[in-house]
């Protein structure tokens, strides 16, 4: 893993095992959710929280390097294989959103049920990932050592006339 | 079953989606945009050509049979204000096209707008309680992102009591729902109207009722429940503002219309009731305060709320006459208060203000904008043979009808001063000389700009002038909506197309 | 089990808007987010009994089962006040970022 300017060391070393394990639990409950509490939504969380521990001990430009997509580029891609799943019975004849179940015989792991409700659940993953990402590193970016990857990342989202906000310094901030 | 219902709904979330990641601004993704939308409204229409034939179209989401499967329905109301909205969305979009050179256009408004009509054609079609509150979630947040996609710094904290208030709503519609289900069991619109027959004196539906009507008025804008309207809609851009007036409004009072007169039994009066009495100060109270108004921005929103008030009185009588009067007058309203927003922003251009008192000389420079201000300020007021007269008459006969008197007084007087109000803007913006203002007409910009609003305006002066179709169409979507056998049929005896499909394919194989 | 959960319920409503009530911007964050959570339960409180409902399940003589619908309309519920969650918090930092106080009387008064 790249290490450069870390903050904490005991973080920085524990985020591998740490990440992994919970990205896995994530697969799991992904997985499991057809059939029992679980599924796209908790499982797409649970991954957005092992990737925003990692973003706590990293700088925003390794977070770049790792997660190597745009975080909206990866929400749009579950949004698109979503809609996808979504449409696809209507250009058979069938109405919108019917999903086909494939039962199989496996030799050695035994019955499987699975079916389309699975890619739709993988959609629904990547959007709350995308969208859960995004939202902690617009946050988590705004220090001043991150601002310039983040105003680069916001330039292709914003106006042109739009200027940032500026924080108010301690003499101006009043809280109660 | 048919498909292309779902089409107005997937269609814009599609191709919104697409606009996130084409990010730039350019000319031909706002030709894209433009396109889906001639093309929808083309579908729209073919779709409501149906409704006429067949009353009530059908799709049962994922195959399944009633009351397991979420239904889409589509009925003639539905297919109305389907090509209404995006009829609205597209005049608004051309407008904003004008409005803006490509340079300064944020690149997330066309995705947004995309986002809102999809909401709001989900909530035209659907058949489900739970459905609905997605439709309107949608529909929500993607509000709450246009209100301060482009907002002022100096107006960020209104979008505060916008959004409190619609959460609010939001948490009150999760509860409604929860009783619904606790009392019937399921939460599809058929369903519901055939096990809720008995049930018009059983305490828990009167409040469940009386909580609809508390959300969906939230959003409509009745009686106490509008002061977020005047605040965070003049900070709205114009064409975005003309969006939001026209229709989100209009999506709260077509949901009360569907539920109390399709879904509940219509012996169930305090509803009603309460509608009737919240109807009087809505009417009132809102063209009073716009009379107050400083800016023409303000008299345009409080004379809306004060306009939803009549559609309060056509719901409350519940005859079929009085439920055709008030879609008419959804019809004829939501065309005329958007194509006035527009005009109004089209005045901001040419007078750099949007004060009263700073206005003037118009009429003289720019006369063809002063007409269609005129024409539609006419056609707002209800004077003859515009079409605000035929939906105020046909209200006010069922409000006779119905012995009404206090209402045919608030309407009548409402009527005249809406009349007043619109003489201030008139006076103070058109056809006075102020000689402390000049015009800025450089540019075709504001040109194509009134010319959007012009293709509004041309709409209702065909359904002011050719009124009797029209008049048949509500007339047909009313009878429709109390014509609750047909629907009870039709969605509760659909086939199981799911368990076709499963059965033909044998263990172990698949397609 | 079901008192309590209605006494729940209305604790939190009753805390919510207690909370949205209030002078500092952050409580009324706070507030949204139970408002939110308080609708849920409510939701789960009211529809949670399987007797009557006509849910797709196939079940063996004598087993029992949880009525599935009200979960999954508040895993739904759930989800979208997580994203409108989101707004309000950004929502919220940008009027304290433009007024400098997260005061309600000195950014409401003008």
């Amino acid at each position: 893993m790249i290490d450069t300017r870390v903050k904490s060391p005991i973080l920085a070393f524990f985020i591998r095992y740490i990440f992994f394990f919970i990205t896995i639990f994530a697969v799991y409950i992904f997985l499991k959710g057809h059939n029992a509490p679980g599924g796209g939504f908790i499982a797409g969380i649970i991954f957005a929280i092992s990737l925003v521990i990692l973003n706590m001990a990293l700088s925003a430009d390794e977070m770049k390097q790792i997660l190597h997509y745009d975080p909206l580029q990866i929400a749009t891609t579950g949004l698109f294989i979503a809609y996808g799943t979504a449409i696809a019975p209507v250009f058979f004849g069938y109405p919108f959103m019917l999903h086909k179940m494939i039962h199989l015989h496996v030799p050695l792991l035994g019955n499987l049920h699975v079916g389309t409700p699975v890619l739709l659940d993988f959609g629904v993953f990547l959007v709350v990932v995308g969208v859960t990402t995004k939202m902690t590193f617009t946050f988590s970016h705004s220090s001043d050592s991150d601002i310039n990857t983040l105003a680069q990342d916001e330039s292709g989202l914003s106006n042109t006339n739009e200027e940032p906000v500026v924080a108010p310094t301690n003499e101006q901030a009043t809280t109660e | 079953m048919t498909n292309w219902i779902v089409l107005p709904t997937i269609l814009p979330l599609l191709l919104g989606s697409i606009l996130l990641v084409w990010r730039t601004p350019s000319v031909q993704r706002r030709w894209a945009s433009a396109l889906t939308f001639i093309g929808l409204i083309a579908v729209s229409k073919c779709l409501l050509w149906k409704t006429l034939s067949e009353k009530i179209l059908i799709l049962p989401m994922g195959g399944w049979k009633a009351p397991f499967g979420i239904f889409l329905s589509l009925d003639t109301l539905g297919a109305i204000m389907v090509t209404l909205a995006l009829g609205v969305s597209l005049a608004a979009l051309v407008y904003g096209f004008a409005q803006q050179s490509i340079e300064d256009e944020h690149p997330m408004r066309i995705p947004l707008i995309f986002f809102l009509v999809a909401g709001i054609n989900l909530s035209f079609t659907t058949g489900d309680f739970f459905n609905l509150f997605v439709a309107f979630e949608i529909m929500l947040i993607s509000s709450y992102s246009i209100l301060t996609l482009e907002i002022k710094e100096k107006d960020v904290r209104h979008a505060l009591p916008y959004l409190a208030i619609n959460l609010i709503g939001s948490a009150l519609f999760l509860c409604a729902g929860g009783i619904f289900y606790a009392l019937f069991g399921s939460l599809n619109f058929a369903d519901i109207a055939q096990l809720s027959a008995g049930y018009a004196n059983d305490p828990r539906l009167i409040v469940a009722s009386l909580m609809l009507v508390l959300i969906f008025g939230l959003k409509a804008g009745f009686f106490p429940l509008y002061y977020w309207m005047p605040n965070s809609y003049p900070s709205l851009p114009t064409p975005l503002a003309a969006i939001f007036a026209g229709l989100l409004t209009k999506v709260g009072i077509y949901v009360i219309i569907r539920i109390f007169v399709t879904v509940l039994p219509h012996t169930l009066l305090a509803p009603h009731q309460f509608i009737l009495i919240l109807a009087v100060p809505t009417m009132i109270i809102g063209i009073l305060s716009a009379l107050t108004q400083r800016t023409i921005r303000g008299v345009l929103c409080f004379n809306l709320v004060s306009h939803i008030g009549f559609m309060m009185v056509g719901i409350g009588i519940l005859t079929e006459q009085s439920i055709a009067a008030s879609i008419f007058y959804m019809m004829h309203h939501v065309l005329v208060i958007a194509s006035l927003f527009l005009i109004t922003g089209v005045v901001y251009r040419i007078s750099g203000t949007d004060e009263l008192e700073s206005g003037g000389n118009i009429w003289k420079k720019a006369p063809w904008v002063g007409v269609l201000f005129l024409v539609q300020a006419l056609a707002l007021t209800g004077i003859p043979p515009l079409s605000g007269f035929w939906g105020k008459a046909m209200i006010l006969q069922s409000a006779i009808e119905g012995s009404h008197w206090i209402l045919v007084g608030s309407i009548v007087i409402a009527s005249v001063l809406t009349l007043l109000s619109m003489i201030r803007i008139w006076f103070a913006f058109f056809w006075r000389d102020n000689p402390s203002t000049t015009l800025n007409l450089e540019g075709t910009g504001w040109k194509w700009m009134s010319l959007s609003a012009f293709a509004l305006v041309l709409c209702t002066l065909v359904i002011g002038f050719a009124a009797n179709p029209y008049i048949r169409l509500a007339q047909q979507a009313s009878s429709s909506l109390f014509d609750r056998d047909l629907t009870i049929n039709k969605v509760l005896s659909s086939p199981d197309i799911k368990s076709q499909s499963v059965h033909s394919e044998s263990n172990g194989g698949h397609h | 089990m079901t008192t309590i959960t209605i006494l729940i319920v209305g604790v939190l409503f009753s805390t919510s808007v207690y909370l949205i009530l209030q002078r500092n911007i952050i409580p009324i964050l706070f507030g949204f987010s139970l408002l939110n959570h308080a609708a849920n339960i409510f939701l789960l409180a009211v529809s949670g009994d399987p007797t009557g409902k006509k849910a797709p399940i196939v079940t063996l003589l004598g087993e029992s089962y949880v009525d599935p619908l009200p979960q999954a309309l508040l895993l739904t519920a759930i989800v979208i006040g997580f994203g409108v969650t989101a707004y309000l918090i950004v929502l919220l930092y940008r009027i304290y970022l433009s007024h400098s106080s997260t005061n309600i009387e000195d950014i409401y008064n003008d």
